[in-house]
């Protein structure tokens, strides 16, 4: 999980679903640049979830072949937004489509 | 010798017209001239304490009172915040928490869309409750560059033919 999405809460609803989630902070990895929390994601051979949906979607484009990633594109009004039961609900219905993850980018919002 | 006076002219609508009458009357001024400087007496006050790093508290006790953040006081106040920082990013010009890759929206936004409040966003994001009042404060002010920001985003990514409103087909 990107440092822009380990909010405590949202670790623990996908916990509860059963999700094995690491958190950059949890591996002290806070402040780590976008290009490192990809290469550490590859070398963990994990599923990337970001709210940083532009700047990943261009390292998607750079550097394919990876073990996927899953994006929640912001609002500037709340209102509008996910929250953390509707991203772990998204992810619930993208992992039971049988759409593939690995090597494509997903962007949550569309599975709300 | 008479000093010199200026003539300040302006259009007033009904409603601003209204909250002056109000004002004067809160106020007890003389004139509305009377309650507009006094008013900004007490705002030029109010920010004088703020830009000395003093916060202020509202409540019936000491230990009842809560901070009182106003938004458009602090954001000029803090030319220089405390929890917040510049860093380069291609386009994106909104602060960062210091110490952290997380921009200040993120953590305001995701406490704002899951009803949360600073204390709570300080413990889910592992922050420091003075750090978390600021990122509300600075937020609260910098609403336009935020939503500027957003909107730039969905821009780039349509540019990328990816459309963040678009429906999943499975």
């Amino acid at each position: 999980m990107d440092e822009d999405s380990q909010a405590r809460s949202q670790l623990n609803i996908l916990r509860g679903d059963g999700h094995d989630v690491v958190a950059v902070g949890e591996l002290e990895k806070n402040g780590t640049p976008d290009e490192e929390v990809f290469d550490l994601a590859q070398s963990l051979e994990r599923v990337l979830l970001t709210h940083n949906t532009e700047d990943f979607h261009t390292l998607h484009r750079e550097r394919p072949g990876h073990r996927g990633i899953m994006a929640v594109y912001r609002e500037a009004d709340p209102r509008k937004n996910m929250n953390h039961a509707q991203i772990a609900a998204a992810i619930r219905r993208i992992d039971t489509s049988g759409v593939t993850i690995a090597g494509d980018f997903h962007v949550l919002n569309h599975w709300r | 010798m008479t000093p010199a006076t200026k003539r300040a002219n302006f259009d007033l609508s009904p409603e601003q017209e209204e909250l002056l009458a109000n004002l004067r009357a809160q106020l007890a001024a003389s004139s509305t001239k009377e309650a507009v400087l006094r008013a900004v007496q007490l705002a030029t006050l109010l920010f004088d304490e703020v830009s000395q790093g003093n916060r202020l508290f509202v409540g019936k006790s000491a230990s009842t009172a809560v901070r009182l953040v106003i938004p458009e006081l602090e954001a000029r106040a803090n030319g220089q915040w405390r929890w917040l920082v510049e860093r380069p990013h291609p386009w994106r010009r909104q602060l960062w928490v210091k110490g952290r890759k997380l921009w200040a929206s993120a953590v305001w936004l995701d406490a704002l869309t899951n009803g949360m409040g600073p204390r709570e966003a300080a413990e889910n994001w592992d922050l420091p409750l003075e750090a978390c009042e600021e990122i509300f404060a600075y937020c609260e002010a910098n609403k336009a560059l935020i939503e500027a920001e957003a909107n730039e985003e969905r821009q780039r990514l349509k540019r990328a033919n990816v459309d963040v409103d678009a429906r999943a087909q499975a």
